[in-house]
C-alpha cells in the first residue's frame, strides 16, 4: 500500500499538504483549523484549483499557458461590466464563450505559426491585461448579489464546483480517447503524429480547456467577492502552474494529474492564509511558495524518474 | 501484371526546399514479399517510406495499391488502407504504459450516449496478448514504456501492425541501437509477419540484417534508385559495394 503510494507522483503534494496543515495548525495554536479560516482556504482553492486543472491540460501537451491569470481577471471584470445590460446568466455565457475563444486563438496561433506557447500566451496575457485597463479605466468594478452570484459564489456550493470540475477532467484526461491522445501528444509529438493523432487539434483543444476553466474561475471569483480591481488575477498563472507542478504534472509533457493539481491549489491557498494568520508579513508568502514549489518538484521528479527507469 | 503487386510507386519526386530527396523513384512491393530498402545516409529511404505512410505527399508521381491509384493525405489514411509503420524509435511514447501506447489514435472505447470512454481493461488484455504473441517477455505489464528495451518497444509496434491486420508493414531502421539478441528478435518478427502473408519493407544501413530476411533488395543513392536485386542473385558484399561506389557491383554473382 505504502509502496504503491510512493510510486504516485501526487505523493509530493500530499506530503507537503500534511506538513503545512500540521505546521500552521500548531503555529496558529489551532486557529488555522477553525471553520472560518478553512472556508477562506477552500474558497481560494476553488478558484485556483479550477485554473490549475485547466493549465494541467496545456502542460500535459508539453505547452505552457501564461494567459490564464489575465483571462481570469478579464472574465470577472467583463461579467461586472455586462451583467446589468444582459442578464447575469447571459453575461456569464458570453464571458465563457469569450474565454473559450481566447484559448482557441492561443492554440491556433501556437500550432499554425509554431511560435512557442510561452511567447504566444505571454502576448495574450499582456494584451488582455491592457484591454482590462482600457475597459474599466483602471477602476474597481462591483457586482450586486443575485441568484446567479449566490449559486456560483457560495461557500457551500463552490467546493462542489471544484470537485465536479476535478471529476470531469480526471475522466477526460485518463478515461477518454482525447485524453490518451493528449498524453501521447505531450509525451512524444512525432510518435503521436505518425500514429495518426491530429496533434494540432488536440493542442488547440487543450488551450481551450485551459482558457475556459480560467474564465469559469473568474466568474466564480466575482460572484464570491462581488468586487474586482484591474489587477484581478495577476500572478495567478504562476500559482496555477506551480500548483500543477507540485501535483505531479510534468513540465516536459506527457504526464499530469488533475487531482494532483487540485491538491497543489489547496496547498498554495493554505500557505497564503496560514502565513497571514500566523502574522508573518505578506512577502513571506512568495518566498515560502518558492521553497515549497522546488521541494515538491524534487520529490515528484524523483518519483517519476523511478517510474521511468526501474521496473 | 500490376495487380500482382501490392504497392507500386512510379516516378516519385520529392523536394524539401532546395533539397531533392527523391528524384523520380520507381518502387514496388509484392504480396507477402520482404523488400530491403538500403542506401547511405540521406539517400532518401525514410522520405520514400514516409510518402507511403502518408506523412509526406509526393510532388510528382503516383502510388498504386492493388493496381488502383491512391493518394494518402495523412498517416491515418495510409493506415486505413492497411499500411502500418514501425518507426526508428519504436513508435512508443515513454510516459505511457503498454496498453495506452498500443492503441494511441485507435483506442478501444465503450459508448455511453454521445460520449466515448476508454475500455482500459480490454486495451490492456488485447495489447499484452499481441505483444506476447510477437514473442516478448515482459517483466512488468503495467510499466511505463520508458522502462522497456528497444526490442520490447518494437514488439509494441509490430504487435500493433498485426493486431490491426496490416497488409504492408514498414520498418525504418528497426535494428538501430539494439543488442545482438534484440536484433535477432526483430528479424524473427519480420519472418513471423511474412508467414502471415503480410508484405514488409525493411529500411536499414545494415545489409547483413536485411539480407537475412529479404526477398529483394533495392538500393537508393542520392535520391535515385540505382539498383534492384533478387537476394538470390547477390552476396551482401555486392550490395555493400553498390552502395559504396554508387553503381551496380556484382563481382560474386551467385549460382543457384
Ligand atoms: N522534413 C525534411 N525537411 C527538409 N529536408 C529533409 C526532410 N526530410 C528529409 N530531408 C532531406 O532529404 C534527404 C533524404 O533524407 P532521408 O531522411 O529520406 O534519408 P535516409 O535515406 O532515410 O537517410 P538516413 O539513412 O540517414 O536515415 C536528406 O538530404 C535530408 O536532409
Ligand atoms: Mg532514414
Amino acid at each position: 500500500m505504502i509502496r504503491k503510494l510512493m510510486k504516485k507522483p501526487e505523493i509530493g503534494v500530499i506530503t507537503s499538504l500534511i506538513i503545512v496543515f500540521a505546521l500552521f495548525g500548531v503555529m496558529s495554536k489551532g486557529a488555522f483549523l477553525s471553520i472560518g479560516v478553512l472556508k477562506t482556504v477552500f474558497a481560494v482553492s476553488v478558484e485556483l484549483g479550477i485554473v490549475a486543472i485547466g493549465v494541467t491540460h496545456v502542460l500535459v501537451a508539453a505547452e505552457i499557458d501564461l494567459s490564464v491569470g489575465s483571462i481570469y481577471g478579464f472574465s470577472a471584470l467583463m461579467f461586472a461590466k455586462m451583467y446589468k445590460m444582459l442578464s447575469p446568466g447571459l453575461a456569464a455565457i458570453v464571458v465563457l464563450v469569450l474565454g473559450m475563444g481566447i484559448g482557441f486563438a492561443n492554440g491556433y496561433i501556437r500550432v499554425k505559426t509554431r511560435v512557442p506557447s510561452l511567447i504566444v500566451t505571454l502576448g495574450s496575457m499582456m494584451t488582455l491585461r491592457g484591454i482590462i485597463y482600457f475597459v474599466t479605466g483602471g477602476f474597481t468594478q462591483s457586482v450586486k448579489a443575485s441568484f446567479f452570484t449566490k449559486i456560483l459564489g457560495s461557500d457551500i456550493l463552490d467546493p462542489l464546483w471544484l470537485i465536479l470540475v476535478a471529476f470531469i477532467f480526471t475522466v477526460v484526461l485518463t478515461r477518454t480517447p482525447f485524453g490518451n491522445r493528449l498524453l501521447a501528444t505531450g509525451g512524444n509529438i512525432e510518435t503521436a503524429r505518425t500514429l495518426g493523432v491530429k496533434v494540432d487539434k488536440i493542442r488547440v483543444v487543450a488551450f481551450m480547456i485551459s482558457s475556459t476553466l480560467a474564465s469559469l474561475a473568474g466568474l466564480i471569483s466575482i460572484s464570491r467577492l462581488r468586487v474586482a480591481s484591474a489587477t484581478h488575477g495577476e500572478l495567478m498563472e504562476l500559482e496555477a502552474i506551480a500548483a500543477a507542478v507540485m501535483g505531479g504534472t510534468l513540465l516536459t509533457g506527457g504526464y499530469g494529474s488533475v487531482v494532483g493539481s487540485t491538491m497543489g491549489a489547496i496547498l498554495i491557498a493554505s500557505l497564503r492564509s496560514g502565513l497571514l494568520l500566523s502574522g508573518a508579513p505578506s512577502y513571506w508568502y512568495v518566498a515560502f511558495l518558492g521553497i515549497i514549489l522546488v521541494v515538491a518538484s524534487v520529490i515528484n521528479l524523483t518519483v517519476v524518474r523511478k517510474l521511468m527507469s526501474s521496473s | 501484371m500490376e495487380k500482382e503487386k501490392l504497392i507500386i510507386m512510379k516516378g516519385i519526386r520529392k523536394k524539401f526546399g532546395a533539397v531533392v530527396a527523391l528524384d523520380g523513384v520507381d518502387f514496388d512491393v509484392g504480396h507477402g514479399e520482404v523488400v530491403g530498402l538500403v542506401g547511405d545516409n540521406g539517400a532518401g529511404k525514410s522520405t520514400l517510406v514516409k510518402i507511403l505512410t502518408g506523412v509526406y505527399q509526393p510532388d510528382e508521381g503516383e502510388i498504386l495499391l492493388d493496381g488502383k491509384k491512391v493518394a494518402f493525405e495523412s498517416p491515418t489514411e495510409a493506415r486505413n488502407a492497411g499500411i502500418e509503420a514501425v518507426h526508428q524509435y519504436g513508435g512508443v511514447v515513454d510516459t505511457l504504459d503498454i496498453a495506452r501506447n498500443f492503441f494511441i489514435g485507435r483506442e478501444i472505447v465503450r459508448k455511453w450516449g454521445p460520449f466515448k470512454f476508454l475500455d482500459l481493461k480490454k486495451m490492456r488484455e488485447e495489447s499484452l496478448k499481441m505483444v506476447k504473441k510477437v514473442g516478448i517477455q515482459l517483466r512488468s505489464e503495467d510499466a511505463l514504456a520508458a522502462t522497456l528495451s528497444g526490442g520490447q518497444r518494437q514488439a509494441i509496434s509490430i504487435g500493433r501492425a498485426m493486431y490491426f491486420k496490416a497488409r504492408l508493414v514498414i520498418l525504418d531502421e528497426p535494428t538501430n541501437h539494439l543488442s545482438i539478441k534484440e536484433v535477432d528478435t526483430v528479424l524473427d518478427f519480420v519472418r513471423e509477419i511474412k508467414k502471415q502473408g503480410t508484405s514488409v519493407i525493411f529500411v536499414t544501413h545494415n545489409i547483413y540484417h536485411v539480407y537475412d530476411v529479404a526477398d529483394r533488395l533495392v538500393v537508393l543513392d542520392r535520391a535515385k534508385k540505382i539498383a534492384e536485386f533478387m537476394k538470390t542473385e547477390v552476396t551482401p558484399e555486392d550490395v555493400i559495394d553498390t552502395i559504396r561506389y554508387g553503381t551496380v557491383s556484382r563481382k560474386s554473382l551467385r549460382k543457384e
